[in-house]
This record gives structure tokens, sequence and C-alpha cells, in this order.
């Protein structure tokens, strides 16, 4: 075996540093636990944590010019046990949300989780962006206090710049008598439509996404829950005194994660500010056309392998598959037809495949759904090539998106990287077994590291036989290890030793 | 890497967590004028006075058109613009002149202006002209004022309520 290279020289510098990040998360916190790999679901979190303390406040709140200021102290006076502590959350939730969706938007960049298959979750995620900023931005004007009028007066100045809003609507903000009762229920009405339709857009932004993970799990939930707890605890969300016409508050504590854009605006000119805003939205919105990432042509259906058992249906990260009535003669009810442009390429829909098995006979072994670029007969041929020329060696089968498992090839170790490690249909670790091979390891990125979202918990799930296609008693030992990307000295320590050392405490090496 | 450790990691990054948002939620605080300056704010929106007399049409005129449309006076409904000058210790800051909004110009006219001023006391002079057949400034207001640090002075124009306001 070789000195390892550079673990991921594949990669370029950013996702490198994430890689790195996770890594790091994963050795401190668990892979089941790390924060970076969970930022959407933990954003989900932190909006319902928003919207549910948000909620506690309306029942209290007043939408009358006078008494609004006054209704929100109230809580952190009357009843600083519990209002106090929900309206901090409330707030720090929110800016929790925004932090972390930024985080959840960086790592999707730095991976390269924007282009092809993804640009409908990309692009449908930028609208959010607007609707947050705007739902955040109200929610400080409903305050009432003289941040409220920096916000209303800075929304006016940012906005008046926009043709079709003018001059004249400073003027709504600008004294005492223009502020009206109507006003904060207009506010309020904003407020919480705003934050629904956040809602109505991530239900369409998780549109192509199967068994999407909007909870993150319980450990974290918890931790970040009692974080922000002990920070609403430590250090009260409070208002400043009540705005005032005659005066500005000088300095103005401003939250940086909703209202960063008006000093920007007053550093250099409404415009600019807008030019950068507008400019910045574009960006993202037509970012997943900028990348040349070569697109791999989408998986196949071979109809006359298809019995429309459904499993790649039900397998699919993306929802690329579809089942339609039969259109042969064949007695089977339905059939898989994949929708191009939502698939992946990434194997897992042959892995689910019951005809995916390397032991049937025919010369050339068609499946009922395969990667036209990668198919699965090449894979058991290569197998077969590398145990004829290494008998008693052990197989190594790895994932192009997870640990170099071609670093590890060498003397008595064969190894085989497939798009996905959820390519691999079970079989094919027996058949390597009957092939001669002394062992067979099948690494994986794990259940929250996998590219393709489910490729390794799939694996893992039909390997330990709790999910279809089964692996039935294998004759001899299959090994199945946690590495994503980075983690070569595991499973090099596992190919010398003959059992993984975890480097990790989520880096599991369960014998199946 | 022991247990100990690794929660102790844990609850440093859930604190360093903590502590980043609870920071950048008030922090910095945002300075928008120095410490010995207030604000000055010009926010009006008026409809000047018609920008032409009404005339009298010729009975030529008159028999070109229909005869639903014969009105002796031919009054065009564009606006004047509306000038504004504003003086502070005899120092110009604002002379502007805001066109009537509208295709047919017949609308408001309205402007905002927003001018840093240093605090202390002052002299402030302030002209509007809202019809464009005269040449001198028909609304005209000076005030003397000791201005405080972070106070917001606000310049309107109302004539239902005798013209330039100073608030």
């Amino acid at each position: 075996m070789s000195a390892l290279a550079p673990p991921t020289s594949r990669d370029r510098l950013a996702a490198r540093a994430v890689h790195a990040l996770e890594r790091g998360g994963d050795r401190l916190f668990g892979a089941h636990a790390n924060p970076l790999r969970q930022l959407g679901a933990l954003a989900v979190l932190l909006f319902w944590i928003a919207l549910g303390s948000g909620a506690y406040i309306y029942i209290f709140y007043d939408t009358s010019a006078a008494l609004a200021h006054a209704s929100i102290e109230a809580l952190s006076r009357d009843q600083p046990w519990l209002g106090g502590l929900i309206r901090s959350l409330h707030r720090y939730s929110a800016d929790a949300f925004a932090a972390v969706t930024a985080l959840h938007i960086l790592r999707e960049w730095a991976l390269g989780r924007y282009a092809g298959f993804r640009w409908f979750s990309w692009v449908s995620g930028v609208p959010l962006l607007w609707l947050a900023l705007g739902s955040g931005l109200v929610g400080y004007w409903l305050v009432a206090d003289t941040r409220a009028l920096f916000v209303a007066t800075s929304i006016a100045e940012w906005a008046g710049w926009l043709p079709g809003f003018g001059a004249g609507l400073m003027r709504n903000f600008i004294t005492e008598e223009a502020i009206s009762d109507r006003l904060f229920s207009l506010l309020i009405f904003l407020h919480i439509g705003l934050a629904l339709f956040v809602l109505l857009g991530l239900w369409i932004h998780l549109q192509r996404i199967t068994h999407a993970v909007t909870q993150p799990q319980r450990q974290l939930a918890v931790s970040i829950s009692l974080a922000l707890l002990v920070l609403c605890a430590v250090w009260p969300a409070l208002s400043t005194p009540p705005a005032d016409f005659s005066e500005l508050p000088l300095p103005v504590p401003i939250d940086w994660f909703y209202l960063g854009v008006f000093p920007l605006m007053y550093a250099t000119s409404p415009g600019f500010a807008w030019g950068v805003v507008g400019l910045g939205s574009g960006l993202l919105l037509i970012l997943p056309w900028t990348s040349r990432k070569p697109v791999p042509p989408p998986a196949v259906v071979e109809l006359a392998h298809c019995n429309g058992c459904g499993r790649c249906f039900d397998d699919c990260p993306f929802g690329a598959i579809v089942l339609v009535a039969r259109n042969d003669a064949r007695r089977h009810a339905v059939q898989a037809v994949v929708e191009g442009d939502a698939c992946a390429s990434c194997g897992i829909c042959v892995g689910a495949c019951p005809s995916s098995t390397p032991f049937r006979s025919a010369q050339q072994l068609v499946t009922g759904i395969d990667l036209p670029a990668q198919p699965l007969s090449g894979f058991r041929e290569r197998l077969q090539q590398a145990l004829r020329a290494q008998p008693g060696a052990q197989v190594l089968f790895g994932c192009d998106e997870g640990a170099d498992v071609s670093q590890l090839a060498g003397p008595g170790v064969v190894t085989l990287s497939l798009p996905c490690s959820g390519m691999l249909p079970p079989a094919f670790t027996e058949y390597a077994l009957r092939a001669g091979a002394s062992r067979v390891i099948v690494a994986t990125c794990g259940e929250h590291g996998c590219a393709f979202r489910l490729g390794g918990r799939w694996t893992a799930e039909r390997l330990q036989g709790l999910r279809e296609p089964f692996l039935r008693r294998p004759s001899g030992t299959v090994q199945l290890i946690d590495a994503p990307r980075g983690e070569e000295p595991l499973l090099q320590r596992a190919l010398q030793t003959g059992s993984a050392t975890p480097s990790s405490p989520t880096s599991e090496a369960p014998h199946v | 890497m022991s247990d100990l450790l690794r929660y102790a990691g844990q609850a440093f990054l859930y604190a360093l967590f903590a502590l980043v948002i609870g920071y950048f939620s008030t922090s910095p605080p945002y300075r928008m004028l120095e410490d010995d300056q207030a604000l000055l704010r010009l926010s009006l929106q008026h409809a000047g006075q018609l920008r032409f007399d009404c005339r009298q049409r010729s009975a030529a005129e008159l028999a070109k058109l229909a005869p639903n449309m014969r009105t002796a006076a031919d009054c065009p409904r564009e606006r004047s613009p509306v000038a504004v000058r504003v003086e502070l210790d005899q120092q110009a800051l604002i002379d502007e002149v805001f066109a009537p909004a509208g295709l047919s110009r017949d609308g408001a006219a309205a402007g905002y202006r927003r001018l840093p001023i240093q605090a202390g006391s002052h002299t402030l002079r302030v002209r509007i002209n809202d019809d464009a057949r005269r040449t001198d400034f028909p609304y005209e207001k000076s005030v003397t004022l000791d201005v405080r640090p972070g106070q917001v002075l606000l310049i309107d124009f109302r004539p239902e309520l005798g013209g330039i306001l100073i608030r």
C-alpha cells in the first residue's frame, strides 16, 4: 500500500475547507450531532422557535401607536421569567436563523451543490432570504422604540430611492401625527404574513427532496435550544426608549443580521446598497448556470428488467423517479420512469433495484435501472478481473464523493469506487466473497455526510437487513465503515489491522 | 479524544455561537452621526400652483373644437415645480427645484433630503417658491436655533398650516 496522497486533492479549496471543518465537527460532536452537517434542518428548527415565541408575544402585543412600545416592555418587566425570556428567544432565534441560513448557503456553495439537478432547490431558496429579511425588518419596526424609528426611516430612505416610491414615502414616518394605529396593524400583518410565506417557500424549496430532514438530531436540537435559552437569561433582549421623532439615538444598537444594509447605505448611497443587494441576489440566482462541471447522463430504465416494484422510487433522494402505468405488454401494473433533469446520476436507484444482482448468469449484466456512463456490469467485470489477479484480496467498495479508496489499492487490496455507496447492491458484497475475496469493506460517507443525501443511510440499512434489497447471510466478513472525505487513514487502518479502529466516535465499524 | 474533552469542546462552541448571536444582535452600535452632530431633514409633498394662467380662447379656436369641448377658458393642468432654498448661517445647504409628478406634470412635487449639521447655535433660513410665474420666494422663514447633538430638525411645507414649518 502506498503512502496516502493529500486526502482531498480532488476538491477545490473551499470544499476542502468545509470537509476539514466537518471532520473536526465529527470528532467533537459525532457525525450524528455535527451542526455543520445539519445546517438546513437547524435553520428550520430556529424558524419554528421564532414562530412559536412570536405567537406568545402576539398575545400581549398592542397594535396601537401609543401602546405598542409599552406592551412589549411589559413583557420584560412584568413577566421576566417567561415573557422576557420568550421575547429574547424570539430575537435570538431569528438572528440565529439568519446566521445558520448564511452558513447553509456558504456550505452548499463550497461543496458545489447548486448546479445541475440541484438548481431548483438553490434558486427557490433565494426568495426565502428576501422574505426572511422583510419579516425581520418589519419585526424591529413593531417595537416602536428609537431603533424602530431608525429602521422605519432607513427603510423609507432606502425604498424611496426606487422609482414608484419616491420622496413622499418618507412622510409616513417622519412625524408623530403620521403614525397611526392602522400602520401597526399593517406591520403585524406583514411581519406574520412574510414569515408564513417563508414557510410556504420552504415547502417549495424542499419539493425536489425526498425524505427531507427538517428536524435536527435530538441532541443537537436540545443543545442549540439550551445555548439560546442561556443567552436569553444572561443577555436579555430589550427595547431602547420609545421612539422620539425629534431625537436620533446616538449610537443605534442595531442588529447586524437584519439591519446591516443600512450602515452600508449611509456610508455610500441608497442606490449603491440596492446595487449590492440586487447584484448579490442576481448572482445567487444565476449561480447554477455558471458551473462548468460536466453533467453525467441520467439513469435509464431497462423496461424488460423492470417489474415496477418501486424500490428505486422509494430510495431516490431527489424524487427523480416516478411510477407510471405500464406501456408494454408485461403483467406488472407500473413501470419506473426517470425525470432526467432531476436525476443526480448517483446510482442509488441501481443499488435499490432487485435485478441488480451480480449472480445473474447473463454474460452482460443488465439491470432494471442503470447509469449509462457507469453501468453496473462494468463494476462486476472490474471486480472479477481484480479478484482473478489477486485471489484472497480484501475488497474495498468506496464512493467517489467520500474517502478516496483508489489511494488504498495495492497488493492484497482491491478497491472499487462507485458514484455513491448507495449504488452498491448488497449482493455485490456476497459476490465478492464467493469470487475469492478474503473480506469486504464498504466505505460510505455516513448517514449525515452523503453528497447524495441518503446513500450512506440506505447502504447501512440494506447491509443490516433493515431495507430492501437485503444482504442475506454473507459467507464471510462484510464490514461497513463511515469514511467521509478525508478519512482515508481510517480505511487504511481497517485494511491493515483487519478491523477499523474508529478515528472518531461516529466512524462505526459494525461487522454485518 | 476523551469524552470530557469532547463535552468541554462542545460546550465551548455552543457558548461561542450564543456569544456571536448575542453580540451581533446589538453590537457594535452604529453611529449614524458624530457625537457633535444633529440631523436636518427636509421633507415636502406639495402640489405647486398652476404653471400657466388661463387664457380665453378666440372664436376661431372655439369653432375648431368639438361642440362639447368649447369651454371659453384654456387652463393648462401643468403645475409649477417647487423651488427650495435652505441656508444655515448664511451658507446654502439646499438649493433645489422639485418637479411635479405625473406624465402631464400635474401632480404634487415631493422631495426629501437629509443633512448632518453641527450641533450648536444656528440661523436657519428657508425659502420656498411654488409658483413658476414668480421669480421671488413667496414663503420664507428664518429662525435661530440651539441644536442639541442627535437632535432631528424637520423642515416641512404645509401652506394650509401657515407655510414653512420647522420642528
